[in-house]
């Protein structure tokens, strides 16, 4: 599995994904990594008729997303991950689940997150876990689809923090 | 505009920055309010995106039904054509209408005149 990149995206898959995530990355696999959605038998079934056929998809708990680098079918496949929060993406890492690139597209965020974009909240302990995986070396942005502007994370980070 | 004020009709609006979980609460609360028995439909734009997702949810055979891929005229229709009318007979017109619906200028143009 080749990751391209994680998206935080509490949507999941939806038309921002379908339409230009997916043809920009040429992406051949998507892995939704979500306790909740995992569980949701209807919702995943709705979600994997939209996503076109050629394309992979694997809807998994945060704790087996990293079995999937076993997962021999997705084997060099360019891969998007999509998890619903900036707490999870941080999860995935720390277990192990290593990517280079974090973009930062929808999320609602807690009670009292800071409004940092229009579709983008966080706390102080997003920003923390950001930090953190800035300091590792994951390229953060915030970026709702491939054709607007991108807006760099480390640009912003002083002016956010508290 | 068209067809002037309607009842048993909601417009639920959802934009980039909109929590998911509003629309869910927003959808449920419109379709307790329009639906009179006799069912309801829910009219969305693109399959897959979220508020498709999200109406899907939502979806029970006979009493609420779901159409993707909407343009203007099926709206239309939906208000106009609804009276007297099963939900799944009126479901299978606006599909059928939608389409029909569509056209490109020129070719209705070059045969209407060629008529003449």
């Amino acid at each position: 599995m080749n990751v391209l990149l994680v998206r935080v995206d509490d949507r999941f898959i939806h038309g921002q994904i379908l339409e230009s995530w997916i043809p920009h990355l040429k992406a051949q696999n998507v892995v939704v990594a979500n306790d909740e959605l995992a569980s949701d038998h209807f919702q995943k079934v709705i979600m994997s008729m939209a996503i076109p056929e050629r394309i992979s998809l694997r809807i998994v708990p945060i704790c087996e997303a990293l079995n999937l680098s076993d997962d021999c079918e997705l084997d060099d496949k360019r891969t998007l991950v999509i998890v619903s929060s900036i707490r999870d993406a941080h999860e995935l890492f720390m277990q192990g689940f290593i990517y280079m690139k974090l973009n930062i597209g929808n999320n609602k965020g807690s009670e009292g997150a800071k409004q940092i974009s229009y579709s983008v909240w966080v706390d102080e302990v997003d920003l923390d876990m950001l930090k953190e995986l800035m300091d590792r070396g994951v390229e953060v942005n915030l970026q709702s689809v491939p054709r607007e502007r991108n807006i760099d994370m480390k640009t912003i980070i002083g002016m956010v923090s508290p | 505009m068209i067809v002037g004020r309607m009842e048993g009709f909601r417009a639920c609006s959802f934009f980039q920055g909109s929590e998911v979980d509003k629309l869910r609460k927003t959808l449920k609360t419109s379709i307790k309010e329009v639906n009179t028995g006799q069912g309801v439909i829910i009219l969305t734009d693109m399959f897959g995106g979220t508020p498709s997702n999200i109406s899907l949810s939502f979806l029970e055979e006979g009493e609420i039904e779901v159409i993707t891929g909407v343009n203007l005229p099926m709206v239309i229709t939906a208000l106009t054509k609804r009276e007297g009318k099963s939900l799944k007979d009126l479901a299978q017109t606006l599909k059928e209408q939608g389409s029909h619906n569509i056209s490109i200028a020129s070719e209705i143009l070059s045969t209407n005149i060629g008529k003449k």
